[in-house]
């Protein structure tokens, strides 16, 4: 872009032009004497920009219409009762929960509350009861439930040490998202027994069979593949599933419900005895050795465990002749996991 | 410059939707309409959705990674109801021919696949991060994540690029989350400007009141310079003058109109004598004594001044008591006032934060406000677990995208590289 | 000529990390060793779960091989005798005019893991 002249100094130069046309004029029609210039001194100049400002474009007129009268003034702070979103108002589908008008399928689904967080921690932690339980009680994804745990342990042991946390904050989110509060008589907060639909059973298969042939689900899923597992099997709680076949079976609900957290019980203390042997294991091979300022840690290896000519990869140690790549260009140095 | 660089990025011409909290954004997104597309060629209709949707999903990340990252296999969920498990082996649905008997009038919602294109962006630690609503934007999330403000599973993770696996907890300093997501301290511009027009307001009530109030906020704004040799004990004693000054100011305010003009003007005095103590205890040359003293002095004066208003007030609630019935604050009441009491101790006034307090959220937040069900948010200590991987279900899908499906399964053929 | 065992330097410039090797005395430090019988990380680093407890350093070790080893003759260098002694292989040097410094053992070592490459 060329260097542009201050608005007063183009002012003058104009003017300046004017007069020297007006002296050539004169000093042709005199053709004697010299031209008077015009001092330079006797121009008023103006130490601030004379043009005009620029005007607003039709979109940022429309823009601010809206932000002061229109839609965009209730957007801007959260409402007092609850959500504020945009597909309240407008859309094809108009309902509370939608952030986005056009997306009527992605909905802005409730989030458990601190007394539900706190509830579920209570019966976990406080009361003992097995996870599945928990997560059948309240209708909260098994895994949820594990989160929920590990993350109000981290906030007890704040609140113990006396660490600022985002108080604030966190009243003011949970006053702008639904939130569920997990009583006891409420809807479950989520579907707990949904899953993943592999992709083998996406396709459509052609399977010849006789009309008066019983069909059930595992046949179904042995049509799609030696390995597809039915339903029944890759539930997160399959527990459920005799208690609704006790009840189904004449059961009271009481006793069912009994069993059901007899069973539960039962599994996770299997599950309990099964990692406490994983960590026996791992305390056998390990040994410390405390100085006075540091602990040592041994693990105990293997020398085989590197292979014949010694680079296979579980190997222990910094393996000879092989090229390192973690200085390479390309080379994607983001790890994959943190334990 | 980097403001025209953010206007172009929330630019009303173009109106690309963003992932921000941005007003611009809202309106953009508000005034998403998508063209008419059927007059044009498949592969115009194509760039149009692969340019609109990447402006908001990831626009940060270079094209090449994200084909990378691109999968065709969209995830999905089916809710398997165990009543119906327990009830029913599945052979209904076989019956007649092979699709079953009674399934024929039936009306089924439809998994919406198309809305899933971007889930593996999802997984991205700055866009959990941004998701998680600790973050203002998408950006901003991923400079917390390089700056060291974010941990996965108690470890400081520097990579934005970092996929999060089912089970990770990443968390944020709660000191960041407070400054992106609350409003902004501020300017001295801004500031001046309210100085201005509170002195244009107080000049009514009263020019003498307005004198000693300027020069308070001046004296306030003038930052504390306190050479580090100094004795500690002398900067008690300021410390002292300081709060004996700024009682003797509470009093003021708290009496303006129901205080006789002498008492005043001795407060008054006394708020003086105490700025000019500041002032020269401040100073290296003056011992250590003399300002001891002229603590003493202060104090003492302070104390009359103010044990005279309480017997005042005192006096007047026994008239009060007199003339009407005994008031005692109920147990509701007491709840209330504790309420409002730890508010204030939760949300204070910090004029070292580098955001406004007390504080509150930035304006054009609550619109943006949802939490995806793939994530597990624990917003006190700023820490949420990724549950597992977003996924798309009867007539829901996870991953949160401004655009309709039908522009979105263009994208989604753009990516599959197909004619 | 003389076995010894040594620890090779591996690792980056400020972060060094160390293999435990069994070699001929007279070859390059980071030449191909006789065998590897571990690892040595020589950066304390904090427990996450613990970060007010002392911090660790990591060790890899081969207990029999190093064993077997020190009884056919191989001499430790100083500082891999000193890790050797730390789970009771061989006792610590004790130099003259030096206190002897206090190891306590939480458990001592019982099993190794009998792993074996499927491939080599």
């Amino acid at each position: 872009m060329p260097p542009r002249l201050p608005a007063g100094c183009s002012a003058q130069l104009a003017n300046c032009l004017d007069q020297s046309l007006i002296c050539t004029a004169q000093r042709t029609a005199t053709a004697a004497g010299r031209p008077s210039w015009p001092s330079p001194t006797t121009q008023q100049t103006s130490s601030f920009s004379t043009t005009a400002p620029r005007e607003l474009t039709v979109k940022q007129r429309r823009f601010w219409n809206w932000m002061r009268k229109g839609l965009g003034k209730s957007l801007r702070n959260p409402k007092p009762d609850g959500v504020n979103y945009l597909g309240s108002v407008i859309g094809s589908e108009k309902s509370p929960d939608i952030p986005f008008p056009n997306n009527p399928q992605f909905r802005s689904s409730p989030v458990l509350s601190d007394t539900a967080r706190e509830r579920i921690y209570e019966n976990v932690m406080k009361k003992g009861l097995p996870l599945k339980a928990v997560s059948a009680r309240h209708g909260v994804d098994m895994r949820r439930v594990a989160a929920v745990v590990r993350l109000k342990e981290i906030e007890k042991r704040w609140e113990a040490e006396g660490k600022p946390m985002a108080l604030p904050y966190a009243k003011a989110v949970l006053s702008m998202v639904p939130t569920h509060d997990c009583l006891p008589d409420s809807q479950p907060f989520e579907a707990i027994n949904e899953m993943h639909v592999h992709s083998y059973t996406q396709q459509q298969i052609f399977l010849p069979t006789s009309e008066s042939r019983h069909f059930t689900r595992a046949d179904a899923a042995k049509a799609f593949g030696d390995f597809i597992l039915p339903p029944e099997k890759k539930m997160w709680v399959p527990e459920l599933l005799q208690f609704e076949k006790d009840v189904a079976g004449g059961a009271s609900i009481k006793d069912a419900r009994v069993r059901f957290l007899e069973t539960t019980a039962q599994s996770e203390k299997e599950l309990g005895a099964k990692h406490a042997e994983q960590d026996k294991i791992v305390r056998e091979n390990n040994t410390r050795a405390d100085t006075d300022r540091f602990q040592f840690r041994f693990e105990a290896i293997n020398v085989d465990s590197s292979g014949k000519n010694g680079r296979h990869v579980r190997g222990v140690g910094w393996r000879y002749g092989m090229p390192h790549n973690d200085r390479k260009p390309g080379a994607v140095k983001i790890p994959t996991k943190v334990e | 410059m980097r403001f025209r660089r953010l206007l172009r990025f929330h630019g009303l011409k173009r109106g690309r939707a963003r992932q921000t909290w941005n007003k611009y954004n809202l309106f953009n997104i508000a005034s998403l309409k998508e063209r008419r597309l059927d007059n044009r060629t498949f592969f115009q209709q194509k760039w149009e959705a692969k340019a609109n949707t990447r402006a908001y999903h990831g626009e940060h990340i270079k094209e090449r990674q994200w084909e990378r990252m691109f999968s065709r296999r969209l995830p999905s969920v089916v809710n398997m109801d165990p009543r119906y498990l327990a009830t029913d082996d599945g052979s209904s649905l076989a019956k007649g021919r092979g699709s079953g008997l009674a399934s024929q009038g039936e009306k089924h919602t439809k998994i919406p696949y198309m809305n899933m294109v971007y889930f593996p962006m999802e997984r991205r630690l700055d866009i959990a991060v941004f998701r998680a609503l600790f973050a203002s934007s998408a950006r901003q999330a991923r400079q917390m994540v390089i700056h060291g403000a974010v941990k996965v599973n108690g470890k400081k993770m520097n990579f934005p690029g970092y996929l999060l696996n089912p089970g990770d907890l990443f968390q944020v300093d709660p000191e960041k989350v407070m400054t992106a997501t609350g409003r902004p301290r501020p300017s001295h511009e801004k500031k001046y400007v309210a100085h201005k027009k509170r002195v244009k307001a107080e000049a009514t009530e009263g020019a003498e009141t307005v004198a000693v109030e300027a020069e308070e906020e001046v004296e306030e704004v003038t930052p504390e310079a306190e050479p580090l040799d100094e004795d500690a004990a002398k900067k008690a004693s300021i410390k002292a003058m300081r709060e004996i000054r700024e009682r003797a100011k509470d009093v003021i305010k708290a009496h303006k109109s129901d205080m006789s003009g002498n008492r005043k003007k001795a407060l008054r005095t006394l708020m003086k004598e105490a700025r000019a103590s500041i002032a020269k205890g401040q100073k290296s040359g003056t011992p250590l004594e003399e300002t001891k003293d002229i603590v003493k002095q202060l104090a003492d004066t302070f104390a009359k001044l103010e044990l005279t208003d309480e017997q005042r007030r005192e006096k007047e609630q026994q008239e009060a008591k007199d003339k009407e019935p005994e008031v005692t604050l109920t147990k509701g009441d007491m709840e209330l006032i504790k309420r409002e009491i730890n508010a204030e101790l939760e949300n204070p006034y910090d004029p070292s934060k580098p955001y406004l307090t007390p504080w509150l959220p930035r304006p054009y937040m609550a619109p943006f406000a949802f939490i995806p069900r793939y994530l597990e948010v624990n917003q006190k200590i700023c820490a949420a677990v990724y549950l597992r991987h977003p996924v798309a279900r009867k007539g829901q899908a996870e991953v949160p995208t401004p655009f309709s499906s039908k522009f979105n399964q263009l994208a989604f053929n753009w990516y599959l590289r197909r004619g | 000529m003389v076995v010894k065992i040594r620890l090779a330097r591996f690792g980056r410039s400020n972060s060094p990390f160390y293999n435990i090797v069994v070699a001929h005395a007279r070859t390059a430090r980071n030449s191909r060793p006789l065998e590897v019988l571990g690892t040595y990380d020589p950066i304390p680093k904090k427990d996450i779960y613990d970060p007010e407890g002392k911090p660790h350093k990591d060790i890899k070790l081969d207990i029999t091989r190093a064993k077997y080893w020190i009884g056919v003759g191989a001499q430790p260098s100083d500082t891999a005798r000193r890790l050797l002694s730390l789970v009771g292989i061989m006792n610590p040097k004790v130099r003259q005019g030096e206190p002897v410094r206090p190891i306590r053992m939480m458990e001592p070592l019982k099993a190794q893991p009998k792993t074996t490459p499927k491939t080599a």
